[in-house]
């Protein structure tokens, strides 16, 4: 264990809840379908705030948390001091079209290092832009090794951390940092526990510490311009072209398959027999798949 | 000089698909702009793994190999790529967006001062020579329509699997070029301790490699029992469809299907599934395994292999079965750092 609390800093952010529908409107911007906008804290912010609580219950840490916003964003602090946060900071942009991840995330770099915590915390991938960008800006930003998609995280001794990362095909990868690290965390191992209303209304009168920003304050970065948002479009899948071998149906068919059948093997092979001679077969076709 | 580069990371012996997703997408914009195009291999790996993306039609290949990169750290290939792209140049740095793909393209992006755009499904040239790329929000509910002047340097992550590996055109021998990066061992904060397997208890459907699944003919407790064993010893999560997911046998997030989890499997087990259309839309398997009595199923003509029997004869057999092929070995030995 470490000998001294570790003072921790969450980044939040406030997203469209993502169980309504949304409809594009003017091209480029997305509301709800119908009904008021709910807002709700990003579920991969909620993970990464239940790591930073459980540790401040085990170990006495304090916990800040920050968000960057405008002013309907102060629900996602009064539900981060409802869950326990020490203090908390609020951001304003007043201007409520989004903004420049490099531009937020340099500002609350700035607000963050004032208070040096020993770790940062802020979601992965948040289930709106998700665009997974926001936690290596930051610890670009303030120089600190990163680790991103982290479903899993343990202190270890002299200022470490081991942290498991997920990675492709469920696989894992354990890394250890030293202490000041950025943590990004992906929310699929981590349960948030359930916050009483009674909670959530004690803390609508605990002050938040706000800090007021404008667009001029931006750095010029020549970011790239969302020109239009549109509904899903599938994309075509690449289609090689027919080999000339083929009959004129099965050419069809591969024409129809999009040149790469979605589900279907080429021979389905029904099997039919015993039931010791089905298992041989089941067990002969794991084995030819490497997976007995 | 302009140029279109693919960053390729090869931590394991495979080559990875999203790589050579992202070598297709790039000649496509490379071609139309008449850039060059330069792969960066990256990692353990990038010396055995040249050879097969030398094959592809590419102008350059950068062998980037430093004992210092044998795994993935973001420091160690940021630096390392610092020094690689040069400051004059038009160019457009495409990253599969794997974990460490999206670890890295953000971060790299930061240290250059470059915009980023992560998650494209689809790079276009537009008529004014612009990038219009086109990336998935919310979800996959809407796409994001970017766009981008061909001046100036700028990274883009492609999500793998979206576009399909392009076939080669025109195969050519292409040069390579092997770079020793200027790494210092002080300079890395971060190191991979262990590689591991995932929990098949705790993992998300979508991750997994191989899933086992079982249906309404998974018709009594004992049968269920021995299809929860056999996802256990073959350390494969367990999945299935809406009438387990309504007799309480499986998590919300255990449910296959169109109105549950989509999956993307190498092997999907399906045991006493169907295969009714809401199922089988959520299904996305390079070989399908079916254990089913009833030999008409829809199921059947997705089948790699179709066993037709008694799943309360097949199941307590099978079980028994790999478990004495199984004997002692851990799953945990399968990957090693």
């Amino acid at each position: 264990m470490l000998l001294h609390p570790l003072s921790l800093f969450v980044c939040v952010k406030q997203v469209l809840d993502p169980r309504i529908l949304v409809q594009i409107e003017n091209e480029c911007t997305v509301i709800p379908d119908d009904i008021a906008p709910i807002y709700i804290i990003d579920p991969a912010s909620q993970a990464a705030l239940e790591i930073a609580m459980t540790y401040k219950e085990t170990s006495g840490a304090s916990v800040s948390a920050v968000t960057m916003g405008p002013e309907r964003c102060e629900a996602v602090l009064r539900f981060c001091l409802a869950r326990g946060v020490d203090e908390v900071i609020h951001i304003v942009h007043p201007d409520d079209a989004s903004y420049d991840l490099f531009f937020a995330a340099k500002l609350t770099g700035k607000v963050i290092q004032e208070y040096a915590p020993d770790l940062v915390l802020c979601g992965d991938r948040s289930c709106d832009d998700g665009s997974a960008c926001f936690g290596p800006f930051l610890a670009e930003m303030m120089n600190l090794p990163q680790v991103t998609s982290v479903v899993d995280l343990e202190l270890i001794e002299n200022r470490m951390i081991r942290a498991v990362r997920s990675l492709e095909r469920g696989n894992r990868e354990v890394v250890n940092c030293p202490l000041p690290a950025l943590i990004s965390v992906c929310p699929v191992q981590i349960h948030p526990r359930y916050i009483t209303v009674w909670k959530l209304h004690s803390v609508n009168e605990l002050p938040i510490k706000k800090i007021i920003v404008s667009q001029a304050d931006a750095p010029a970065v020549t970011s790239p311009c969302l020109t239009k948002i549109t509904p899903p479009r599938a994309r075509p899948r690449r289609m090689s072209a027919p080999d000339s071998a083929m009959t004129a149906s099965q050419r069809l068919r591969f024409m129809m398959d999009k040149g790469q059948p979605k589900n279907k093997a080429s021979e389905p092979t029904l099997f039919e027999g015993s039931v010791d001679q089905a298992v041989d077969r089941i067990i002969e076709f794991l084995h030819e798949k490497g997976i007995v | 000089m302009n140029a279109v580069w693919v960053i390729v990371i090869t931590n394991n012996p495979d080559i990875p698909e999203g790589s050579l997703e992202a070598v297709g997408e790039a000649r496509t914009v490379a071609d139309s702009l008449a850039w060059s195009l330069n792969i960066i291999m990256m990692g353990s790996y990038s010396n055995a793994l040249s050879n097969s993306i030398a094959k592809q039609d590419v102008d350059l290949i950068y062998i980037v190999d430093h004992p210092l990169l044998a795994h993935y750290s973001t420091d160690g290939f940021v630096s390392a790529l610092e020094g690689l792209l040069h400051e004059e140049d038009n160019a457009l740095i495409m990253i599969s967006a794997t974990p460490n793909g999206s670890d890295l393209a953000p971060r790299l992006a930061a240290r250059l001062k470059i915009p980023a755009v992560t998650n494209c499904i689809w790079i276009k040239v537009g008529s004014q020579s612009e990038f219009q790329l086109i990336r998935t929000a919310y979800q996959n509910r809407i796409h994001q329509v970017y766009t981008f002047p061909s001046k100036g340097r700028l990274i883009v992550t492609l999500t793998p699997g979206s576009i399909g590996i392009a076939p080669v055109h025109n195969p050519r021998q292409s040069r390579k070029i092997a770079f020793a990066p200027n790494l210092d061992e002080q300079h890395i904060r971060t190191r991979v301790v262990a590689l591991m397997p995932g929990d098949p208890h705790q993992i998300d459907l979508r991750e997994a490699d191989f899933i086992v699944a079982g249906g309404r003919g998974v018709k009594n407790a004992d049968c269920w029992q021995s299809l929860v064993i056999l996802a256990d010893i073959l350390s494969a999560p367990l999945g299935g469809t809406r009438p387990m997911l309504d007799a309480g046998l499986i998590q919300r997030n255990r449910m296959i299907g169109q109105t549950g989890v989509s999956i993307r499997t190498r092997l999907y087990l399906a045991v006493g599934i169907s295969g009714a259309t809401h199922h089988m839309e959520g299904v996305q398997s390079e070989a399908i395994i079916v254990i089913n009595s009833d030999r008409y199923a829809p199921i059947c003509k997705y089948a790699t292999l179709g066993v037709i029997g008694d799943l309360e004869m097949i199941l307590p057999l099978l079980v028994s079965r790999i478990r004495t092929l199984k004997g002692a070995v851990h799953p945990e030995n399968q990957l090693g750092v």
